[in-house]
């Protein structure tokens, strides 16, 4: 946020939010303004970095705008749910009122815009360095892998056993194409919970996109045989018609998205469903520390890169959340800050060297459970299981102190957790440490 | 595909109870246990103000406002100069009144905050205490010392603190920012107290005992407070006088001593020291009780290990034996 003094124009602070496979992008965004909506009460009152904001109000005028209402909908329900899934980008903007001393010339009044889009869209930055035989070199080292070699074996087999020389036949590349997102969309749900799905825009397509206008898909044959340089292939062939799409999808979907917005955010917040990933076991913890990795890359280039120039243009903080830190006891909750910060030791101190403020914490936007402590001190939690809308009471398991190596950790039968009823939108909803992450983000 | 990788480490989740058997859960709740937070009783004596005082107070300072404008009119009628001496006189020592009550009042505001936290940090440490309000005691403790730029470290290490966190863990932060402070306090306090002791066991005038021990005891204090960068004012620093004399009223010396020695080695002492210097032992020990009660009003956290040492009162004895002896 750049302020000029003496200039009439409202600050505006922007904040890209986005997240990696039901890490809670659309309920933490409610969440926030539903805080700042009610910044005199709860947690954010008592924040002393805050402590000169007076008012928030949100603003409906953005375009295109966050569905905070939908949000709202959802989670004051009876019974209550949680907000839809973020499906395209929109935006979210609050005005802030600051209380200053009279003789002071900042503005009185501030502007949040918090930016909400698809983390899959944001794992499509690592297309923008990959050429196609890169693409399907990579996505084969993916596949070749388990869980992936597991999910979808026919498919695998099917794409390595195309030729990229031969004539392309449209309609079973469609085909395929289809199968391949059906793929994507196993791999980032439970039990796997994979990060790395791409491209992105074949999970979501977004209001613009039409995956079947140009499809694609991975050539695995192009990557076995291949004995470097760039390829060659005659007109009208798979490898020919694949890589036009690629470079197509590549160049006017994923790089506008990103140039056009990252070069006006002044801090990002990633949410990653740590504990989701724990419940999936040591494949998932690796895949979305690879697909934080390449997300994160970006801010390590210099300015002679365009990436960098992008990233680099504006954005000096990183906030890096663990959610649903509720499902866990207190101690344990302290346990999950500190293994998300050895999961992300190597980035996190990659970063340090550069002039990014990146900060890894747990939070819960949403409290969905209760502790219950019993007569001998015993604790557990109470909250409505999401998928049966019953009420459970579980004793979560006690975390370890430090992330293994090896990330061969495994979490099981861990409820989801639906939100409890009650909320109100007079009154913040409970929540854990979202004043600390706006503390972070809005600092002076 | 091969996996050598070693088995995964599983972390069971225990399900106690589903559907009714579970006590409801609702938004309400959760808030109450956020907020829901007992406020201690101070451990400071409520401050005593009956009616009676009230109304004798009130008389007393109406008379005293009469006899002070008539002694200005009478000055005035005498001489301009004498007459504005006495309502500058008047004034001042009104206005210094009001001041030293004002210092008074905040002062006992701070040390009520500070044992009321304490108070807090003792209930959490109970047996099935909730550990809950833990960042709002931090954000009290944070709001308590803000104000002070020399406790800036000490409020620094509280920002990391969040909803996470337990009682322990907070004390256990809070002793690891006051451990500087604890020693160089407890070192003044050994040196204090034997000194104390030396001088009464050498003093020749056993009426001006009274008077040496005040003085040196009240410097302790002043300067175990300065450690903790606690400013005491004047009325505030006599009602920790008197709380210590009231913490120690019904405690004897054997009590003290029974903290660092036995009670036999103690007899053997007092016969091998003589009854002067057997006085000294006894007020040097005093002396290490009040600056240790001291120690633990001025720091925002309860004693989790003994903030002075237990031998202290064997190196005390011992000191004074010698002294007293060479």
């Amino acid at each position: 946020m750049v302020y000029l003094p003496f200039t009439s124009k409202i600050p505006v602070t922007r904040i890209g939010i986005t997240g990696l496979s039901q890490a809670g992008k659309s309920t933490l965004i409610t969440a926030v303004i539903n805080h700042l909506e009610n910044i005199r009460r709860g947690a954010l009152a008592k924040q002393t970095t805050l402590s000169g904001l007076t008012h928030g109000h949100w603003l409906r005028d953005a375009t295109p705008a966050f569905d905070y209402d939908a949000g709202l909908h959802a989670l004051t329900n009876s019974p209550p749910s949680w907000p839809n899934s973020t499906t395209d980008w929109s935006i979210a903007r609050i005005e802030l009122s600051i209380d200053r001393p009279w003789y002071s010339t900042k503005p009185r009044r501030r502007i949040i815009e918090l930016l909400d889009y698809p983390g899959e869209w944001l794992l499509d930055l690592c297309l923008l360095e990959w050429d196609y035989p890169t693409f399907c070199a990579q996505v084969w080292s993916w596949c070749s892998q388990a869980p992936r070699a597991a999910i979808a074996a026919d498919l695998i087999q099917t794409l390595a056993a195309i030729d990229p020389q031969a004539p392309v036949d449209a309609a079973y590349l469609l085909e395929l194409q289809q199968r391949w997102a059906a793929f994507l969309a196993d791999s980032r749900l439970p039990p796997y919970q994979l990060s790395r799905n791409l491209p992105g825009r074949f999970l979501l397509n977004g209001a613009h996109y039409h995956p079947e206008h140009q499809p694609f898909i991975p050539l695995f044959a192009l990557n076995l045989s291949s004995g470097g340089g760039a390829p060659k292939f005659p007109a009208h062939s798979w490898g020919a018609v694949c890589t036009q799409n690629y470079l197509a999808y590549r160049d006017h979907e994923a790089k506008p998205f990103f140039s056009r917005h990252f070069q006006s955010l002044d801090a990002q917040v990633i949410l990653i469903d740590l504990l989701g990933a724990m419940t999936a076991g040591s494949a998932a913890l690796k895949d979305m520390r690879a697909a934080l990795e390449g997300v994160l890359q970006p801010f390590t280039y210099g300015t002679d890169h365009w990436l960098g120039r992008l990233f680099r243009r504006k954005i000096r903080r990183v906030a890096v959340c663990a959610t649903k830190m509720d499902h866990l006891l207190p101690d344990d909750q302290k346990r999950l800050q500190s293994l998300a910060e050895s999961y992300l030791y190597d980035t996190v101190q990659r970063l340090a060297a550069e002039s990014i403020e990146l900060k890894v914490m747990a939070i819960a936007a949403v409290q969905a459970a209760r502790i219950q402590t019993e007569a001998n001190g015993e604790q557990s939690l109470i909250g409505r299981d999401k998928r049966t809308g019953q009420a459970v009471q579980f004793t979560p398991p006690a975390l370890p102190q430090t992330m293994p190596h090896n990330l061969n950790l495994k979490i099981g039968d861990l409820p989801q957790l639906a939100p409890p009823p009650g909320l109100d939108r007079a009154h913040p909803f409970p929540g854990r440490r979202i004043d600390q992450l706006l503390a972070f983000l809005l600092a002076d | 595909m091969p996996n050598s990788s070693p088995p995964e480490q599983l972390l069971r989740t225990v399900i106690h109870a589903t559907g009714d058997e579970v006590p409801p859960i609702d938004a309400e709740q959760i808030y109450q246990d956020q907020t829901t937070e007992a406020e201690p009783e101070p451990l400071l004596p409520a401050a005593h103000n009956p009616w009676l005082t009230r109304l004798i107070t009130t008389a007393l300072l109406i008379w005293l406002i009469v006899i002070w404008a008539q002694a200005v009119v009478w000055g005035w009628a005498l001489n301009t100069l004498i007459g504005l001496t006495l309502l500058a006189a008047g004034s001042g020592i009104f206005g210094g009144f009001l001041w030293l009550g004002w210092q008074a009042r905040r002062a006992r505001h701070k040390l009520d905050a500070i044992t009321a936290i304490q108070a807090q940090f003792l209930k959490a440490k109970a047996p099935h205490a909730p550990q809950t309000g833990v960042l709002n005691l931090s954000r009290r403790i944070a709001q308590l010392l803000q104000k002070n730029p020399q406790q800036a470290a000490l409020v620094q290490a509280l920002s990391s603190v969040d909803e996470s966190w337990t009682y322990t863990e907070l004390a256990q932060q809070l002793e690891h920012s006051y451990g500087a402070q604890d020693r160089i306090a407890a070192k003044l306090i050994q040196r204090e107290a034997i000194r104390t002791g030396i001088f009464i066991a050498a003093s020749p005038y056993p009426l001006l005992d009274f008077l040496l021990v005040a003085w040196r005891n009240v410097a302790m204090v002043e300067r175990v407070a300065l450690i903790y960068h606690l400013k005491l004012s004047t009325p505030a620093r006599w009602h920790l006088y008197q709380m210590i004399l009231r913490n120690i009223a019904f405690t004897t010396v054997t009590e003290t001593v029974l903290d660092s020695v036995s009670q036999s080695w103690l007899s053997n002492v007092l016969l091998q020291v003589g009854v002067r210097a057997g006085q000294g032992v006894g007020v040097a020990l005093y002396s290490v009780r009040i600056g240790h009660q001291a120690m633990r009003l001025c720091r925002v956290v309860p004693e989790t290990q003994p903030l002075v040492d237990r031998n202290i009162g064997k190196m005390v004895i011992e000191a004074v034996r010698s002294k007293t002896h060479s």
